[in-house]
């Protein structure tokens, strides 16, 4: 062990207690040592602020491509938490505003409701009759006007319907029920003051049904996909990748599922910097890259490619096409029926029993 | 979201210390996979910080944790989620801590009797000069230019052969990667000792405590 080796072993705290005492008792009687060991020790300090300086810098390129915000249910203001508070306020006061002139108007229009058909005794429906939808607030104060001259008729108080006063947003839900309905002509109700259903929970039943079905198909390609997927990572040192240390170090990668680092090397490698069998094993590794990053499309390119690099691939290349075009069934039905159609009557295609299962399964 | 595989500790510490690409790759798990970001995040605002605390709460204890690893200080004491959450909680202690003392500090003229009161606040304002120091040792290297030296020497330290080094750092010959390593320290070394600040650079070691200069 030179010089140099034992001072780092001692900064390292690799010597045995014996072995550093011996050597700070060295230093004490050294200042040439200890200016030594006091370098070493700048040395080792600046390397650490180098790698730490790397970390940070990592850290914040991620933090800037994947914002925490994203994290949180609920986005939290970073400022101005007051105004928070005074919005609360303002909202509670219009709330009980809108409360008291409910109460306040009702001993005074309180009259029998007539038992008649007479249909111009009844209000309009303001918010119909427009053409033009109106911020709540404001159809509210329409449906609710003064006693109405020479007509015995009031709008039905339908918070009293039941004998029972509803609260303030029931009140005004049930006086709407044309508004919520409908979703298309919906008011941005979070805008009321009264606020009265979420923009989400108005979302129709078939929206909800296309999202469940796109689900689905993405589902049902995965599911398939992963059994045997077209690209398995193997750290072969006697393998075709291995006399390449840039694609064994992808395939490491790709081994523990870093699809984004793999990708831009992937995306980079050419057909002039690796062996032609190589550039296949490429193909085959962008197109699992593509498809495990759910960017299909990208994945049925790769896999053309591959189907033109090698005609022993074909096969390969056309069943995982398929299971690109499955998974984004909804936009590419009649180019994924068709691939699906063109693997069943070909005699003798490999994957012909999967593709009967797969079509049983896109009936369904 | 999309959902990820949890890894074991065994794995998170085994790819830690395999290589250069091990490091980088289980910090990218623990920040965008583990989901012990949005547990720090929700920690930090939740305890009356905002997001903008959170970020930087979250980039320090994820430097504090690879120190650990890197320094031998975690030893498998208890569970790595568990102890890298416990270093966040730190951080965002002291950083409250420091809030507090600067409030104090505005209502008191002398800023020598905060210290002598309150000796154990001291926490947050080493972590400002550490910072300023970690800035200084930086300038230090884009002055003298070493870069690759100790890029070459961070990345033998991590764990690649000498196969490796050679092939990312341009070398022909492996075993010429071992000389360079060690000639293009030592002449660190040398560049450092005739560094004009040195004085204000090195550090002091008193009863076993390292510690800088500047701050003693």
């Amino acid at each position: 062990m030179d010089l140099d080796d034992k001072i780092e072993a001692y900064l390292l705290k690799k010597l045995s207690a014996a072995e550093a005492a011996a050597f700070a008792g060295q230093m004490a009687a050294d200042p040439a040592l200890k200016k030594q060991v006091q370098l070493h020790r700048l040395g080792l300090e600046i390397l650490e602020a180098v790698e730490e300086e790397d970390w940070r810098a990592k850290i914040k390129e991620w933090e800037a491509a994947s914002p925490s915000e994203d994290l949180l249910d609920e986005k939290i203001p970073s400022t101005l938490p007051w105004l928070k508070i005074v919005m609360g306020l303002l909202a509670g006061l219009l709330l009980l505003f809108g409360i008291n002139k409910f109460r306040g108007k009702s001993p005074v229009e309180e009259k029998p409701i007539p038992n008649t058909t007479d249909s111009t005794a009844l209000l309009p429906d303001t918010n119909k009759a427009s053409g033009k939808m109106l911020p709540l607030k404001d159809t509210v104060a329409l449906q609710q006007p003064a006693p109405v001259k020479g007509n015995t008729a009031t709008l039905p108080d339908t918070r009293k319907a039941s004998g029972k006063i509803l609260p303030l947003k029931d009140s005004v839900a049930l006086q709407q029920p044309a508004l919520i309905k409908d979703n298309t002509t919906l008011p941005d109700t979070n805008k009321a003051p009264g606020k009265i259903l979420p923009l989400k929970d108005a979302i129709t039943q078939k929206e909800q049904d296309k999202k469940a079905a796109l689900l689905a198909y993405a589902d049902v390609s995965q599911q398939a996909y992963d059994k045997d997927p077209i690209y398995q990572p193997v750290i072969d040192r006697n393998g075709v990748i291995s006399s390449n240390d840039e694609l064994r170090n992808i395939e490491r990668m790709l081994d523990s599922s870093w699809f984004e680092k793999a990708l831009p090397l992937l995306e980079k490698t050419t057909p002039e910097s690796v062996k032609p069998v190589q550039y296949i094993e490429v193909q085959k590794m962008l197109a699992h890259t593509y498809y495990k990053m759910g960017r299909y499309a990208n994945a049925a390119i790769a896999l053309d490619k591959l189907a033109q690099l090698s005609r022993a691939d074909k096969a390969d290349a056309e069943w995982y096409r398929l299971l690109c075009l499955v998974a984004e069934y909804n936009k590419r039905q009649p180019e994924a029926d068709a691939l699906l159609e063109t693997i069943l009557q070909e005699k003798n295609h490999p994957y012909q029993t999967k593709a009967i299962a797969l079509k049983q399964l896109l009936k369904r | 979201m999309k959902q990820h595989r949890k890894w074991t500790d065994e794995e998170i510490l085994n790819t830690f210390y395999a290589s250069v690409e091990g490091r980088e790759r289980m910090l990218y798990y623990i920040f965008h996979e583990s989901g012990w970001r949005k547990q720090v995040i929700k920690f930090v605002v939740e305890n009356s910080g905002t997001m903008e605390d959170a970020k930087d709460i979250m980039q320090e204890a994820l430097v504090g944790f690879l120190k650990s690893l890197t320094n031998g200080k975690y030893e498998g004491q208890g569970a790595l989620q568990g102890y890298f959450f416990g270093i966040a909680k730190h951080k965002w202690h002291d950083e409250l801590e420091k809030r507090k003392k600067r409030v104090k500090t505005n209502t008191l003229t002398d800023k020598n009797d905060v210290r002598q009161n309150n000796p154990s606040e001291d926490n947050a304002d080493k972590r400002l000069l550490e910072e300023d120091r970690r800035k200084l040792l930086i300038e230090v290297v884009k002055k003298l230019g070493y870069e690759r030296c100790l890029r070459l020497r961070l990345e033998a330290g991590a764990g690649a052969t000498g196969e490796e080094l050679a092939r990312r750092f341009g070398f022909k010959d492996p075993d010429k990667v071992k000389k360079f390593k060690s000639d293009c320290w030592k002449s660190f070394l040398k560049e450092l000792e005739n560094f004009p600040d040195l004085e204000n650079l090195l550090l002091e070691e008193f009863d076993g405590l390292i510690q800088w200069k500047k701050w003693t």
